[in-house]
């Protein structure tokens, strides 16, 4: 029974699918599990973390004390961004406000507001905002900004605590006009969960045959490494595929978000994402003994990057130049960039190839590596 | 694949883990069809040689030949033709009974009316027959290995390494499990299995002592036992085992004292004489002596007396 180095049996790779779903199967906790966990992530996500901002305490000055002023006043609070906390007497007031962190932000209403307004003079407005929570600060000016541009006024930007230079104003609005964060989150948790499934969950699955013991009884038969890992892969596949799905669908239907682009340049890069995550996987596999450490490695390898270096919840522009070049060496910041550039922008390959590229070099190389590893720990 | 009679045949069979050499230059011949018994304390390099012997682990150095296939080149063609059990339970616990037999049919390509003829003489062979849908986890250790056993021969391997099989399993379970063994040996079966129970030692045809990484003996049980104790055997059941212990060692005419549960068995040349002047010198010093009887070696006394006569000091 002479087999060449990489021939493959059929029906080895058969009976290890039908211990590796039965064993998925039979476990319903963890399949719910499985399941549910797209599902609860992008509801964690899609409410717990906001980027808009709500209800941010707003002082205002009013020098002016006309209808104009009023109508902009009216307009700030009635869009619910911002809650009016107090209507102050004076510039001191103000300031007392936002250094007792009573009022996040203030707008101050110069005395000749409405004149220059129907004089169809320039005018400014200006906007204390407290820097101290960038993100918020951020998106409130932006609102801000809108607000009185409609008015065709200028908005002066001062930052009350680092009084620097004022903040740029963020390029997503262009293509979340909305401002709505949810748009933003479920590509996002499309790469967390397809880390978590295909990474974590795989080299678990491999792991666990170490620490119980069952690689022996593997070790001395005649399966070959490369059927092992198939079979070992394919109900993450699967898995994943699925909770692709899930996430889409649920994204569409309970938040709302549409893909803009094509499905099938989403495909190309959840098929491109998911084997880089896989290779993750049991890349981790060789390098753990126990599932309790093969967790740890999983969790820092694959799942910390994919939510810290990818972009998905904050945006790399903002890190450290160190950072900023460690996450190119993560698949994650490639695949929130192209399938953000998917779902809401409506672009595909002509725009994302430079992503395309990358993540199929990473897949070449931690295939490479993961797939020799695994060899020679198990041949 | 060469055919020289031998199941097992090697020589100067070495492993080094990091300058710790677990197993030292053995040398191995298992004729094909008996039972061979690979005995030695933990630690002494049982596993470590069969797990070489199986071609899970690559040896040091050495060479030679298993089920005919060559240590080195032909592992991939070795693993169809063997049947291994590893110490530790190695089957799908979350599996059941019926599950895991299939598993293993499917990974050694049993299928067919094979399949089903091989699985269904398996659950026979383990007694198993009415559990098949009972969770692995769930079965008592002793059907455990018998299960694992079952799981083991489904491909019919002429070669069969057991590795500690019988550990942690009852005496009624050990005595089934040995009859499985005797079982297989008479279908023709090659039967390499290591132990470090004496009583399982008595029940092969053949037995390699290992100790401290050497071979320190080879033959049957019988030639062991009379070839290795020269001297006669005296048990003595002393009042104060320590004492009497270090008092015999320093007698004159006493070869050896080896502990025996609350006795001690003192090889000595000439047992006559010998049995007439211990016991006073132990009175001598407070000892009582309840009995002094001259008895037959056992396998444990062999091995006793061939590790002190091979002079490898234990590590």
């Amino acid at each position: 029974m002479k087999r060449g180095r990489y021939s493959l049996s059929w029906r080895t790779i058969r009976a290890i699918l039908r211990r590796e779903f039965t064993d998925v199967l039979r476990d319903r906790r963890s399949l719910l599990l499985t399941f549910l966990y797209p599902i609860s992530m992008l509801l964690l996500y899609g409410y717990g973390i906001r980027y808009d901002v709500n209800n941010v305490p707003l002082t205002l000055l009013d020098y002016d004390r006309s209808s104009h002023s009023r109508l902009l006043a009216e307009q700030m609070v009635r869009s619910g961004y911002f809650r009016l906390v107090r209507v102050a007497r004076d510039y001191e007031e103000v300031q007392r406000d936002l250094t007792t962190d009573a009022s996040r932000a203030a707008v101050v209403i110069p005395p000749d507001f409405s004149r220059r307004l129907r004089a169809g003079e320039p005018v400014a407005v200006q906007a204390l905002i407290d820097g101290a929570d960038s993100n918020t600060a951020t998106i409130a000016q932006s609102y801000l900004l809108a607000m009185v541009a409609s008015f065709g006024a200028r908005l002066e930007v001062v930052d009350p605590v680092r009084a620097g230079p004022a903040i740029q104003v963020a390029s997503r609005v262009w293509y979340n006009p909305e401002l709505l964060s949810v748009n933003f989150i479920v590509p996002g948790v499309i790469a967390v969960i397809m880390m978590i499934v295909g990474a974590i969950l795989t080299a678990l699955s491999i792991v666990k045959e170490k620490e119980r013991g069952t690689i022996e009884q593997i070790l001395v038969s005649p399966i070959r490494p490369l059927e092992m890992m198939i079979g070992k892969i394919v109900p993450y596949v699967l898995i994943a595929l699925i909770d692709l799905a899930i996430v889409i669908t649920a994204g569409y239907l309970v938040f709302g978000v549409p893909i803009k682009g094509s499905l099938w340049h989403l495909a190309v890069f959840s098929v491109l994402y998911l084997t880089a995550s896989l290779g993750t996987g049991v890349f981790v596999s060789t390098l753990a003994d126990t599932m309790q450490s093969a967790m740890l490695a999983a969790i820092f390898i694959s799942l910390l990057p994919a939510v810290l270096l990818s972009g998905f919840v904050f945006p790399l522009e903002h890190m450290p130049v160190g950072i900023r070049v460690l996450s190119y060496f993560f698949p994650g910041r490639y695949f929130v960039t192209a399938i953000r550039g998917i779902y809401l922008k409506g672009v595909g390959l002509e725009v994302l190839w430079p992503e395309a590229l990358m993540l199929a070099a990473f897949c070449v190389g931690i295939v490479w590596l993961s797939a020799s590893r695994f060899q020679e720990k198990l041949g | 694949m060469t055919d020289n009679g031998w199941a097992v045949d090697i020589r100067g069979l070495t492993r080094v883990f990091d300058h710790f050499v677990a197993v030292d230059h053995i040398d191995l011949r298992v004729p094909r069809g008996i039972v061979f018994g690979f005995l030695g304390p933990n630690g002494a390099g049982k596993s470590t040689t069969i797990r070489m012997l199986c071609g899970i682990l690559r040896p040091t150095a050495g060479a030679g030949t298993v089920g005919g296939f060559d240590l080195w080149s032909q592992t991939e063609e070795l693993k169809h033709h063997i049947g291994y059990m590893s110490q530790k339970f190695s089957l799908y616990e979350d599996l059941t009974v019926q599950e895991n037999l299939e598993f293993f049919a499917g990974v050694y390509s049993v299928h067919g009316s094979q399949r089903r003829r091989r699985i269904a003489w398996a659950l026979e062979m383990a007694g198993l027959v009415g559990r098949e849908q009972v969770l692995t986890r769930e079965l008592a250790a002793g059907w455990r290995q018998r299960l694992a056993l079952g799981c083991a021969i489904l491909h019919e391997p002429p070669l069969l390494f057991l590795d500690e099989p019988t550990s942690g399993v009852d005496p009624l379970s050990r005595r089934r499990f040995w009859e499985m063994i005797a079982e297989l040996s008479e279908r023709g079966v090659t039967v390499f299995v290591t132990t470090h129970y004496m009583d399982e030692a008595e029940h092969c045809d053949e037995l390699a002592l290992i100790y401290a990484g050497r071979v320190v003996a080879c033959g049957s049980p019988a030639q062991l036992k009379t070839e290795c104790v020269r001297h006669a055997l005296l048990e003595i059941s002393p009042s104060d085992l320590m004492g009497a212990y270090g008092l015999l060692k320093a007698a004159p005419g006493v070869l050896a004292v080896a502990l025996f549960g609350d006795r001690l068995h003192v090889s000595v040349s000439d047992p006559v004489r010998a049995a007439e002047t211990l016991p006073p010198l132990l009175a001598q010093h407070g000892i009582t002596v309840g009995s002094v009887e001259r008895i037959e070696p056992s396998l444990e006394d062999a091995f006793v007396a061939i590790i002190e006569q091979s002079g490898v000091q234990e590590r």
